[in-house]
């Protein structure tokens, strides 16, 4: 029940009396008050009146169930502030929205007159509590491991070694809410079964707080992953056989708070988890390795039919997601060739004609997404000429750019369990796009500021009659902390 | 009258019986113990996992925990208490007619906890198992290699308590030294689970020759024959309760891995989940190389769901001793002896990854599985790459 006074009549009074300068607006929000309980809130603002109201002019000090301390005078200046002090009491009588305003007249030492202006809301009842539930996006992309140039070369992150992403789904929400994170430094990611969470714990990967809305997802690798090369003969390096990182069985938790009539009033993101319903890697996340030119389809245009038949069969089989339920826009759980091309974007070298561009004197390429080497151990330049065979060792570049330039927009489902209760009815209302969740990749501080972490590279070089670039630059990818090997 | 005074009497003469001091207690003489031994025809001391690719492996470096831990509980019957006590220390004497030589084994050990033996390799020198590709599975089971001893020598003591129960000591093993197929030293034979089930014979006719090979080794040829009057050779029963020592002889076989349970229903398996890097998942594509460290992590759950009944010999000169006597008479089968297999304590886990899974891709045009995760042996202390 909104119940407001005739207030503006004491205003108008006011202008008629004296010449208004203006008016300051404060807002003050008393959110859930329990029955028989009251509160007092204060708001401060800078006026920045360009002179002082040292005379309380007039003011009501109640209305209804609120009342408010007015300030003696008004200062002046653009840093001075003014705190107006207000108080609520729920009388137990009454239940729900409460709202209404007060305002006051304020006078100059030259017969001047302002008015400041303070609106109150509130809710008499108990605030409902938090919703945390969780939904199912398709797949995660994680990471993107890039093959280094010739058929005997290879790149290595060994132990200690972290790669990973930073991302948001800050944009699959309507303007109306932040969808800020809450997680609090590093964190485990932990199993979810039947839309609740679980004590299953990953053992290969973390969560770590990264901003106000992004939340970095990083393995610590202490095994050894390896990926060899290709030898492409006219550019060195062949893209296509990248392996992107894909998380097929991610979790993304986040908690609701509602008004009285269920509509969401905030969403905040509660990090992520896994689904263990996977049977795929049994109590831990399912990431998958999936060659670029898998998806891209260069294996089927050169005529790899050896490719193609893995790509077709051991590669596609994985991604189906056949142990997955289908997504709320009833469409089935396999990634397909939409999520597929968003997927091979997080690739930039999957554009054609992508360059890397490194301005003179800047080790950061114009748009963020590279970084090169600027460390004595990994300055030069690697040759890539026949005969040669060089190892290599990369540690990691402080990234100071910041820039989020990869987007993913996938369907997603929910566990049966939530489908019929608050949470996921409020969580739709929240979403631009009911059906989709949107995430959005940037670079990655926690990938590429951890101290002593080093890559490995073991370049061998082409055979005899090779005419392609014969050196490369290591360029650190400052989204997914892996490294790239360009010739400019 | 008379009557009355005979009953008076008896009465009398009872009363002074029963109220007698008793005659001083005469203790029975201590049960005589008995040592001897028998002569099993084989025991399974592990099972080593082929991985997938055939340019992978699994390296089980220096003091490996691999090995077996069995008991001969059920080889008794109900009214025979057994225990374990072993006699000569954790080492594995080599013997000869049941006496002892300077020989000790240098590639494996014994040590013992309840009622089962352990026996484990030590060697300092790495076991390198080379892996296998299949165009369909990825891993090829039929390339398993499972490791059989044929010289072992049960050693025992044997007697009998007052009340006429019988006692079995297992005082452990040793290795029969007129076997010199290994000179002085456990003769251990690792037939791939393919020559046992006839898989090679069927499909891989190249590979017929070297099963045919390792026939002539468990042959067994100069074993002495077994009690029950059959050859000292393995039969076909032996050979497939061999095969059952890996479960994926059994085509079905499917170590199922519950969400939030690492150990499989039937204790068998336990999937690796510490940060040594092998909780995470093998993508075996091609071009990805996957190198990891295993740590051997008893389960808290044991279990006990393999065993191997066999026949075994007894040498003339135990036939005819005070031994034998007793030790025929506790036996369950009169010719036969059990191993019942369990969960492997892991004696040798505490030195940090001994194991290294090294998983190369296989070739363009695979079309198998592209994910893979490693499973603990806890029987044999060795991993599979499953599926």
């Amino acid at each position: 029940m909104i119940k407001r006074l005739p207030y503006l009549f004491l205003l108008t009074l006011v202008w008629l009396m004296c010449p208004l300068l203006a008016s300051a607006q404060f807002n003050i929000d008393f959110g859930y008050v329990a029955p028989g309980t009251g509160v007092q809130k204060c708001q401060s603002l800078q006026l920045n009146e360009s002179v002082a109201y040292p005379y309380f002019f007039s003011g009501s000090t109640s209305f209804n169930y609120f009342s408010v301390q007015w300030p003696t005078s008004l200062p002046a200046g653009p840093t001075a502030e003014t705190t107006v002090c207000a108080s609520f009491f729920a009388v137990p009588t009454e239940s729900g929205g409460q709202g209404g305003g007060l305002s006051a007249a304020y006078e100059s030492a030259t017969d001047a007159m302002t008015s400041i202006n303070v609106n109150f809301s509130a809710i008499i009842g108990t605030a409902p509590t938090p919703f945390l539930g969780a939904v199912n996006p398709k797949y995660i992309v994680v990471g993107v491991e890039y093959a280094p140039p010739g058929a005997d070369s290879s790149v290595s992150y060994t132990q200690d070694t972290s790669f990973g992403n930073n991302s948001t789904s800050s944009s699959s929400f309507t303007t109306a809410y932040t969808a800020t994170q809450t997680l609090s430094g590093k964190a485990g990611l932990f199993g979810w079964l039947s839309g609740k969470a679980t004590t299953t714990q990953s053992e290969t990967y973390q969560q770590e707080t990264s901003s106000s809305t992004t939340i970095a997802v990083t393995q610590t690798i202490s095994n050894k992953n390896s990926l060899n090369g290709a030898l492409d003969p006219v550019n060195g390096v062949n893209h296509n056989y990248d392996l992107i990182y894909v998380w097929l069985n991610p979790v993304a938790t986040y908690t609701l708070t509602t008004n009285v009539s269920g509509a969401p009033t905030s969403v905040t993101f509660s990090g992520f988890g896994y689904d263990l319903t996977d049977p795929t890697q049994p109590n831990d996340l399912d990431v998958e390795a999936i060659p670029l030119g898998c998806i891209n389809g260069y294996f089927t245009a050169t005529g790899n039919t050896a490719w193609e038949t893995t790509c077709s069969t051991t590669i596609a089989s994985r991604y189906a997601r056949t142990w997955a339920l289908t997504n709320t826009d009833g469409t089935g759980p396999g990634l397909n060739a939409t999520d597929l091309a968003n997927i091979a974007d997080a690739d930039p070298f999957n554009t054609p004609g992508y360059v890397p561009t490194l301005p003179i004197g800047s080790y950061t390429t114009t748009d963020g997404r590279f970084m090169e080497c600027d460390n004595p151990e990994c300055s030069l330049g690697i040759n890539f000429i026949p005969g040669s065979s060089d190892t290599y060792s990369q540690g990691y570049s402080t990234t100071t750019t910041i820039t989020n330039s990869y987007t993913t927009t996938t369907s997603y489902s929910i566990a049966q369990t939530l489908t019929s209760q608050a949470f996921w009815g409020s969580f739709t209302l929240a979403l631009e796009n009911q059906y989709k969740v949107t995430w959005t990749y940037g670079t990655s501080t926690q990938v590429t500021e951890t101290s002593g972490q080093v890559a490995g590279f073991t370049i061998v070089g082409p055979p005899a009659g090779y005419s392609g670039p014969g050196t490369f630059t290591i360029l650190q990818d400052n989204y997914w902390g892996t490294f790239a090997f360009y010739s400019y | 009258m008379e009557r009355l005074l005979r009953f008076l009497t008896s009465m009398m003469a009872l009363a002074t019986t029963s109220c007698a001091n008793p005659p001083a207690a005469v203790p029975p003489p201590p049960p005589a113990d008995y040592s001897g031994y028998v002569n099993p025809k084989y025991i399974v001391i592990g099972v080593f996992y082929a991985p997938p690719g055939t340019q992978s492996n699994l390296v089980y470096t220096g003091d490996i925990v691999a090995g077996s831990n069995s008991t001969l509980v059920s080889s008794f019957t109900g009214a025979v208490v057994p225990s374990v006590s072993l006699s000569s220390g954790t080492g594995i004497p080599g013997l000869l007619n049941g006496a002892a030589s300077p020989s000790v084994s240098k590639n494996y050990s014994q040590s013992s906890a309840s009622n089962f033996i352990s026996i484990n390799q030590t060697a300092s020198l790495p076991v390198v198992i080379q892996g296998f590709i299949d165009p369909v599975n990825g891993v090829d089971h039929n390339e398993d290699l499972i490791y059989v001893w044929l010289n072992p020598v049960a050693l025992f003591t044997v007697s009998t308590a007052s009340d006429g129960t019988k006692q079995i000591v297992s005082n452990g093993y040793g290795f029969d030294i007129a076997d010199q197929t290994v000179a002085n030293d456990m003769d251990v034979l690792q037939i791939p689970l393919g020559c046992l089930n006839g898989y090679f014979a069927a499909n891989v006719p190249s590979l017929e020759a070297q099963c045919e090979n390792l026939a002539t080794t468990y042959a067994r040829t100069w074993a002495p024959n077994n009690l029950d009057g059959t050859g000292p050779g393995l039969t076909a029963a032996d050979l497939a309760n061999i095969a059952a020592a890996d479960p994926f002889s059994n085509a079905s076989y499917v170590p199922g891995i519950a969400p939030g349970i690492y150990t499989t229903p039937d204790g068998r398996f336990t999937e690796c989940d510490n940060q040594s890097g092998c909780g995470q998942g093998v993508d075996f594509i091609p071009l990805n190389i996957f190198e990891c460290g295993l740590i051997y992590t008893p389960p808290s759950v044991s279990s006990q769901n393999y065993s191997a009944t066999e026949t075994f010999a007894v040498q003339s000169q135990v036939l005819n001793s005070a031994f034998w006597d007793t030790f025929e008479l506790s036996l369950q089968g009169k010719s036969q002896m059990t191993w019942t297999y369990g969960t492997n304590p892991g004696v040798n886990n505490a030195q940090g990854p001994i194991v290294t899974a090294n998983i190369l891709g296989p070739p363009p045009g695979y079309s198998g599985p592209g994910s893979f995760f490693i499973l603990q042996d806890n029987y044999w202390g060795t991993y599979t790459v499953y599926p």
